[in-house]
């Protein structure tokens, strides 16, 4: 049963979205009369809309809220996937919504545009304050277009994200107070207040309450700090009760360095060691301001954690051979898997692919654990380009591991060396099912 | 890109389609209406089903002009958007032969009688008719549903209409105004009690 559950989780999880979204539907079928005008049906669908729309709000809060379950079985890099194509849907859905609306009730009433208009924004409960949430949420889904989102700073991205929240807020009410699904229906109207009651529980539980309830239990805090390469350094982690976070190897945590400068700040960190009961390790590179500010980090300081994350672990191995592709600083959650993941002998290989030879951490580590385990590790090393990346050619695949078609994959590294590396171990025969990442840029 | 196009095709294609088959159905929608309204609500359904009128024969002693079933048929041919309307008109016309046999005549008065309010998701209506003797002359909104703007703009311009359909068809057996469907059968629940009051 469980192994069913982790397989399908992904399905389990459309079903039940699905699910909703059909009860939903029926509730505006029943309580609908036929619409008899053009006007009318455009008010339909202007409800409908809105329905979907607040409804994909609930599913967004619920995978903002980080569930242990699904950060663990779904994974998050496919969450992230999920959640800014179910955000951009509602976004249409909402400006839909607006449109239909207005045009309906326009139409219906034999009112002109501009006069309805006044009439929606001034006549009817918190239809005002909906607009602007609707505003925030336009908002941040243009920020969030992949044109616009190269170009801002993660810090203004993510600060942005949170007037999401005000925007939801902001809807909610005039759902309650003018929803023609709601106003008349009790029973109804309580359900979706439910639904989001409950949604931001879990939001609040998951998002703030656990990672303060950690601070006193777990009483994180960083032991030492180790260099592992120019802008690379290791930090291992110390506390109580670290068996109770239940951490797996290859899976990450956010950490929150409580610095004066960086309290603010949580970042996304793999554990690059197997999780033991007395210290956790991380390591980082410095790819900007707050990596650089980490590689001074002083033994002592305290860390609030969020997590275990991550769905890149042994569960989702399903053969006894392994190949494990690292590139860059990506090599941290293989190196975690590399040590414990369970493997036939002689069946495990690390292919390492790094542009410099300084760049390679852990190089005496990998060689040990490969002796110990006879496992095997393949160092790819040299600047990245058009003449290197044919290191990761189906041919050289084969070559390195013969059997490769009949092993799991787990890959983590920048997104163009991972789409090579996907691309190329399909080619090999790997089918997608087997192959496994996670991304490092979100 | 493809992935994109793909789901608001879909989702356009599913609301039409949705609204499509709605505007096809009348049944479930009338019976609903009944539901949320737990007291008077349960005239709407008696309406649909058996109109009011038939037990009430007093009613109808001094046939007068406009009280013939002559309008009523024109608005049907004329207008038979709805299956309901049509239903609506057969138990209408097996009463007629009731009619006549009660003898007893009344001078022609004019009175004014209110009727049950009707409550809609909107809110309650009800309505007053003015009788001279058996003729409607006038139908005035005692209450309509006015709960936020949007609801008395509605009921502000369906009013008119359903007063003026009312008049012209001297009985409750008119069409619901588009756009205003609940207070139009609100309207007409109400109506219709009133004049079986009237009658009675
Ligand atoms: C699941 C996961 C595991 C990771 N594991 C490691 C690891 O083991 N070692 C390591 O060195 N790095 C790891 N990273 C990357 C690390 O989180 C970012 O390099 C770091 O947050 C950059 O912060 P910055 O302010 O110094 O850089 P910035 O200059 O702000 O950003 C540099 C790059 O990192 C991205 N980034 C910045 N902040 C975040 C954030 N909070 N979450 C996600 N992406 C961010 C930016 O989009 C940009 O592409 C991991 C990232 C993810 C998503």
């Amino acid at each position: 049963m469980r192994a069913l559950m982790v397989r399908h989780s992904p399905w389990l999880v459309w079903c039940g979205v699905a699910a909703g979204a059909a009860a939903l539907t029926l509730l505006w079928w029943t309580s609908t009369l036929p619409p008899t005008s053009f006007g009318a049906q455009l008010t339909e669908a202007g409800r409908l809309t809105g329905l979907y729309a607040g409804y994909l709000v609930v599913i967004l809060l619920v995978l903002m809220a980080r569930l242990p379950l699904l950060e663990r079985q779904v994974g998050t890099d496919r969450l992230a996937r999920i959640h800014s194509m179910v955000g951009r849907y509602v976004v249409c859905m909402t400006v839909a919504h607006m449109v239909l609306i207005w045009l309906g009730y326009a139409m219906t009433a034999h009112a002109g545009l501009g006069k309805e208009l006044t009439q929606l924004l001034t006549g009817f409960p918190y239809v005002l304050w909906a607009v602007i949430g609707a505003g925030l949420f336009v908002l941040v889904g243009v920020v969030s277009a992949t044109a616009v989102r190269s170009r801002v700073s993660y810090e203004t991205w993510y600060l942005l994200h949170l007037l999401t929240y005000a925007g939801i807020a902001l809807a909610f009410w005039h759902q309650i107070l003018t929803g023609a699904q709601f106003v008349p229906n009790a029973v109804a109207r309580w359900g979706w207040i439910g639904a989001y009651a409950a949604a931001s529980a879990l939001l609040i539980w998951f998002r703030l309450l656990v990672p303060v309830r950690n601070v006193w239990r777990h009483r994180l805090e960083v032991a030492a700090v180790r260099t592992e390469a120019p802008g690379v350094v290791s930090v291992y982690l110390t506390g109580a009760r670290l068996d109770d976070l239940g951490a797996e190897a290859g899976q990450f945590m956010r950490l929150r360095f409580l610095t004066r400068n960086e309290w603010w700040q949580s970042h996304p960190y793999s554990l690059s060691a197997a999780p033991n009961p007395s210290w956790l390790r991380v390591t980082i590179k410095a790819l900007g301001d707050h990596t650089e500010q980490l590689q001074r980090i002083r033994p002592g300081t305290r860390v609030l954690a969020e997590g275990p994350y991550g769905a890149l672990t042994a569960r989702r191995r399903s053969r006894h051979g392994v190949v494990l592709i690292a590139g860059g600083v990506g090599v941290t959650p293989l190196r975690a898997l590399f040590e414990s993941l369970p493997a036939e002998e002689g069946r495990l290989t690390l292919i390492y692919r790094a542009s410099k030879h300084e760049d390679v951490v852990f190089r005496h580590e990998l060689d040990e654990i490969a002796a110990d385990r006879r496992a095997v590790v393949h160092y790819l090393v040299g600047p990245p380009g058009p003449g290197q990346e044919p290191a990761l050619h189906p041919n050289w695949l084969r070559r390195l591991v013969p059997d490769v078609a009949e092993r799991d994959a787990y890959l983590c590294g920048p997104g163009g060396m991972m789409t090579t590396a996907i691309e190329s171990l399909r080619e090999c025969g790997v089918p997608a099912r087997r192959i496994h990442h996670e991304d490092f840029s979100f | 890109m493809k992935r994109i196009v793909l789901t608001a095709l879909t989702t356009i294609t599913g609301i039409v389609l949705l609204l499509g088959v709605k505007s096809q159905t009348g049944a479930p929608g009338l019976a609903t209406l009944a539901a949320p309204g737990a007291g008077s609500g349960s005239t709407a359904t008696k309406r649909t089903s058996a109109p009011r009128a038939t037990p009430t024969p007093t009613a109808t002693v001094t046939p007068t002009p406009t009280g013939t079933p002559t309008p009523r048929k024109k608005k049907l041919t004329t207008k038979k958007k709805s299956s309901t309307s049509k239903a609506k008109a057969t138990p209408r016309k097996v009463t007629h032969p009731r009619v006549t046999p009660k003898p007893k005549p009344k001078p022609v008065t004019r009175m004014k009688v209110a009727g049950q309010t009707a409550d809609t998701p909107y809110g309650p209506v009800q309505v007053k008719v003015t009788m001279l003797g058996h003729r409607i002359t006038d139908v005035t909104a005692l209450q309509l549903p006015g709960g936020n703007q949007r609801s008395s703009e509605i009921a502000g311009f369906a009013a008119p209409q359903l007063r003026k359909e009312a008049l012209s068809a001297q009985s409750a057996h008119i069409d619901s105004v588009s756009g205003a469907t609940y207070t139009s059968q609100g309207y007409i629940t109400s109506l219709q009690s009133a004049l079986d009051r009237a009658g009675a």
